[in-house]
């Protein structure tokens, strides 16, 4: 995992990503505590007590992620040496890149083309995706975001949005 | 015996005895359905209670609320889809035992401790509600305070490996949760003048999103691993398990009920403090998180302790202590009914009549739960690259419903992508579950005490009930030191 | 390609599949202009289901259901106050024909309090009708030394005193403000999430006062938990007879002192002329049924008496109020 050379002098973490992900949210929550909590947080005029500002828990939050966050880094500096899983990546990029399709599809068509298109057409490229090859799967694809929506409408009373139907 | 006579009279009918059987199945399923929770279930039934008797309204919601609990789990242990934030908590290990092809086991563990801990929850609603209602009226602003300080030393003990990543998640699932306008200013909090972000993040795509939506990911992102058949059917569930597990149960429902007379805590709490209480006294510790059946039962226990003691509040002083009683509260006023002290006065058959009902509705979740459990437990067979889809198409349907609204399935999206990445570098849910549920009730209940106290500090040690909490709260801290430094000198010894 | 085909069988049986059920009702669409309602009508709840918000749509849409208006379809959309739900029922759109909206007090507090509304709270909608008024009641704990407004003011003029609300722009939080601002008390708001929190509040004494809404207190006023001082309505309540109003007492200012939490139907205004027509001939027999009668009357509800042009004169006279004293409590954006 680690990238440092191999000199007897160079130092070597006991846990590389602790440090990496301790890093991340350092620098993260030094950018909420400067940047979101002064510039997003509307302090309230009138506030007599500072723990009644509506941005101390936010601050204290923020903080306390910092602290955390270094105390990570420290401990994957110092700590003991973690086993690495080796991470079980490696997908075939289609595979995941329809994935991400398929999420796009129910955000962005969902309310414009209605449930049943949506979950249809969501549903079918997550089964191309994985691959199935079994024809009749793909029926399941077509007959389950029809049965569910018109369950949802009809007998939930829950108003999903159709294309043809207001 | 007049009264008694009045009493069955109101009870022994047809349709009551009909309205919780249907409300309990109804409850189960839809509960068990990705996306729709046990308050929605109840939401829904609600038009259709207007033409019943007052007594057959109020039992077919109450069966609807237990199915529907119980529902949640189901799904939670399944698909890792809960169905409310407490069984949040069952999924913790009910999951990880669903993939070890204990589907089934975990299951039934879940059913017999909901039962159980219901029954003690009724229990306690018929023979303590005075009283308890009393202790309610006792806890203000300061003594929920100290509780929520108390239910947040918890984080440390659901944080599995690393307590300082638990602490971390916990932090971000605070910041989450105080997006929206300000309780006691009304002025906007990381909102961004987005509408949809002003009355703060609703719970279910946030839930889903950080459960359910990162097992669909990770499925996608894998390479392609041959499934492995988990026959559901083959692994029941021991007496030896059973047994080991009672004293859990038992411990979880008191739990449940005294957090569920409080209005206002809720479910959450009761579920995750039963968990750690459980794992603080279990010879297995180390197995909590990974699959333990102890867990399950105690997470179950606590979160279903909370279902009948929510009505301890309802009906003796006609406060609602969540969502669902909210609802209920307002089947009654349809009925022409008031619930509160004049209620107990005015229509005292009523009630006797309403307590048979919920204690035949323990008995009938038991029978409900275990044709459900034979059928559910299916799920568990089909091949993950046909379910997960399916999975998500209801989790879309489930998060719009909510608020009928689109921004919430792109809400649950982006939880899902943060859930999935948390898996990555090893940040755990649950602890910024517990974070974004208690976050909110710490700052409104500091607020509100100094509100009430005028500044004036000493409102934070004003009884015994704060002394309590306080001193709970500093017993959990340092217990959780002890077992730190326990642990380290075991690792350092072992290397 | 095999995914080509696919795509293409599913299309044409997701067509048919919806054909068939839109077919239904686009026939009964040509007559669009006299024959009202030609789909089911939507009742809009801008809060989420339970409250009594939701309750009394719920019934009403029953009621009107029984008038034979075809389905009353409620639907929950909370969100951001009810801005939410009205700022989407101000953009008009597919739908908006057979759309209304149960509005309540939050259609005007919160175009009061909440930055940046892209609707006019009263240009923007066509007003149907008032449907209920429920009075706030003045009600302190049953402990509490003070048993008439006059010995409150005194005391409040002199020390801290805190008063509890649903939370923050909910009638009972602005009528607490108004009432602050007129008599010139030394009040501090502390706002609870929901009346479910907020009513423990005042019956344990943790706050000295609160102007909460009738149904919530009116079990407690008669099994001696809470007193109540007084009403907020111009005119006594008949469930509370004894109770005199806050006008009464006649000093302090409290001479124009009127809140209520007031609930009517709005809609766009593209609604057909003749939909509001037969909604009001409809209201006004469900209003005079005996059904709604009782079911008000559990409310500790009076019957809306406002026509469509009444009500949008009140609520134009609600919003300037509530700006003002939001803007005197601070919390004005």
């Amino acid at each position: 995992m680690t990238t440092s050379s191999e000199d007897a002098t160079s130092f070597r973490p006991a846990n590389t990503s602790n440090v990496i992900v301790g890093a991340v949210f350092l620098v993260g929550a030094l950018f909420f505590i400067f940047y979101m909590v002064p510039h997003h947080i509307q302090e309230a005029p009138l506030v007599k007590n500072p723990m009644m500002s509506p941005r101390w828990l936010p601050g204290i939050a923020g903080w306390l992620t910092a602290i955390f966050s270094l105390l990570l880094i420290l401990e994957g500096l110092f700590g003991q040496k973690a086993e690495h899983d080796k991470s079980q990546d490696g997908g075939p990029a289609l595979r995941w890149m329809l994935m991400i399709v398929a999420l796009a599809v129910y955000f962005f068509l969902f309310e414009w083309v209605g449930a049943i298109i949506t979950g249809v057409l969501a549903t079918v490229i997550l089964f191309a995706a994985h691959p199935i090859r079994q024809w009749l799967v793909y029926i399941l694809a077509l007959v389950f975001p029809v049965a569910v929506v018109f369950f949802f409408i009809q007998v939930l009373d829950v108003p999903l949005p159709l294309l043809f139907l207001s | 015996m007049e009264a008694f006579s009045e009493v069955l009279e109101i009870f022994l009918s047809l349709d009551n005895f009909v309205a919780i059987a249907v409300g309990v199945l109804v409850g189960v399923v839809i509960g068990a359905i990705p996306g729709l929770t046990a308050t929605m279930a109840v939401a829904l039934a609600l038009p259709f209670t207007f033409s019943m008797e007052p007594i057959t309204a109020i039992l077919l919601l109450v069966g609807i609320y237990k199915g529907g609990m119980y529902g949640g789990s189901i799904t939670a242990i399944l698909i890792r889809t809960p169905g409310s934030p407490a069984s949040a908590c069952t999924l913790l290990d009910g999951y990880p035992l669903a993939q070890q092809g204990h589907a089934k086991k975990a299951l039934k563990m879940a059913l017999y401790a909901s039962v159980i801990a219901d029954f003690i929850s009724n229990l306690a609603l018929i023979f303590f509600a005075g009283y308890l209602a009393k202790i309610a009226l006792n806890f203000g602003p300061p003594e929920f305070f100290w509780l929520i300080c108390f239910s947040l030393t918890i984080i440390i003990s659901v944080s599995g490996e690393s307590v300082i990543k638990g602490l971390i998640a916990a932090c971000l699932g605070i910041i989450v949760s105080t997006i929206g306008l300000d309780m006691v200013y009304g002025t906007q909090r990381l909102t961004f003048d987005n509408y949809n972000l002003m009355d703060s993040i609703s719970f279910v795509p946030l839930l889903i999103g950080l459960f359910a939506i990162p097992e669909v990911i990770e499925f996608y992102v894998k390479k392609v691993v041959p499934h492995i058949k988990s026959k559901a059917e083959g692994a029941g569930l021991s007496l030896a398990e059973f047994k080991r597990s009672f004293g859990s149960i038992v411990r979880g429902s008191l739990f449940g009920v005294v957090i569920g007379a409080v209005p206002g805590t809720g479910a959450t709490a009761a579920a995750f403090i039963s968990y750690s209480d459980a794992k603080r006294r279990s010879p297995n510790k180390e197995n909590f998180g990974k699959g333990e059946i102890e867990g399950v039962a105690a997470s179950e226990a606590g979160n279903n302790g909370v279902a009948g003691a929510t009505l301890i509040p309802l009906l003796s002083l006609g406060i609602p202590g969540d969502v669902i009683t909210a609802i209920i509260l307002g089947a009654f006023m349809i009925h022409g009914l008031t619930p509160g002290p004049l209620l107990f006065q005015e229509n005292l058959p009523l009630i006797y009549a309403l307590f048979i009902g919920i204690m035949l509705s323990s008995i009938v979740l038991f029978v409900v739960g275990n044709v459900a459990i034979k059928y559910f437990s299916m799920i568990a067979d089909i091949p993950k690259s046909i379910l997960l889809p399916i999975v998500l198409m209801f989790c879309v349907y489930g998060a719009y419903a909510v608020n009928n609204s689109t921004f919430d399935i792109g809400l649950m999206l982006v939880f899902g992508v943060m859930g999935f990445i948390f898996n990555r570098i090893g940040l755990p849910s649950a602890p910024f579950l517990i974070g974004f549920i208690l976050g909110p009730m710490f700052e409104d209940n500091l607020r509100r005490s100094l509100l009430i106290g005028a500044n004036e500090l000493s409102i934070f040690v004003r009884g015994p009930i704060t002394w309590f909490f306080i001193a709970l709260t500093l017993a959990s801290l340092l217990f959780a030191m002890r077992r730190y430094l326990i642990t380290r000198k075991e690792n350092n010894a072992s290397t | 390609m095999k995914t080509k085909t696919i795509f293409s069988s599913i299309y044409i049986a997701v067509f048919r599949g919806v054909l068939l059920v839109a077919s239904m009702s686009a026939t009964s669409q040509l007559y669009a202009a006299e024959e009202w309602p030609t789909d089911d009508i939507r009742l809009v709840v801008p809060y989420s289901a339970g409250g009594t918000t939701d309750v009394l749509s719920r019934k009403v849409a029953d009621l009107l259901q029984q008038q034979g208006l075809g389905n009353v379809i409620v639907e929950n959309r909370p969100g951001a106050g009810s801005t939410m739900a009205t700022g989407r029922l101000a953009r008009g759109g597919r739908g908006s024909d057979h759309t209304i909206l149960m509005a309540s007090p939050g259609h005007a507090i919160g175009a009061a309090i909440y930055p940046g509304l892209r609707y006019d709270p009263v240009e923007d909608f066509t007003f149907i009708q008032n449907i209920i008024d429920i009075p706030n009641v003045m009600v302190v704990p049953a402990d509490s030394p003070y048993d008439s407004v006059e010995a409150f003011v005194e005391a409040a003029r002199k020390n801290e005193m805190t008063f509890s609300s649903s939370g923050v722009g909910s009638s009972i939080h602005m009528s607490g403000e108004l009432f602050k601002n007129l008599t010139k008390t030394n009040l501090t708001h502390v706002p609870y999430r929901g009346s479910g929190e907020a009513l423990p509040a005042l019956l344990s004494g943790d706050v000295d006062v609160s102007f909460d809404n009738m149904p919530a207190v009116l079990s407690h006023i008669k099994s001696d938990g809470l007193k109540a001082l007084a009403v907020t309505t111009p005119e006594r309540s008949k469930y509370l007879p004894d109770v005199p109003t806050l006008q009464e007492v006649g000093k302090y200012n409290l001479d124009e002192f009127a809140t209520s939490a007031w609930f009517g139907l709005i809609t766009h205004n593209s609604f057909p002329q003749a939909g509001v027509d037969k909604l009001n001939a409809a209201l006004e027999k469900v209003m005079q049924s005996e059904e709604f009668d009782s079911f008000i009357s559990q409310l500790g509800a009076a019957p809306g008496k406002q026509s469509g042009e009444e009500f949008k004169a009140f609520i134009a006279d609600e919003v300037a109020r509530w700006k003002q004293t939001a803007s005197e409590a601070g919390i004005s954006n």
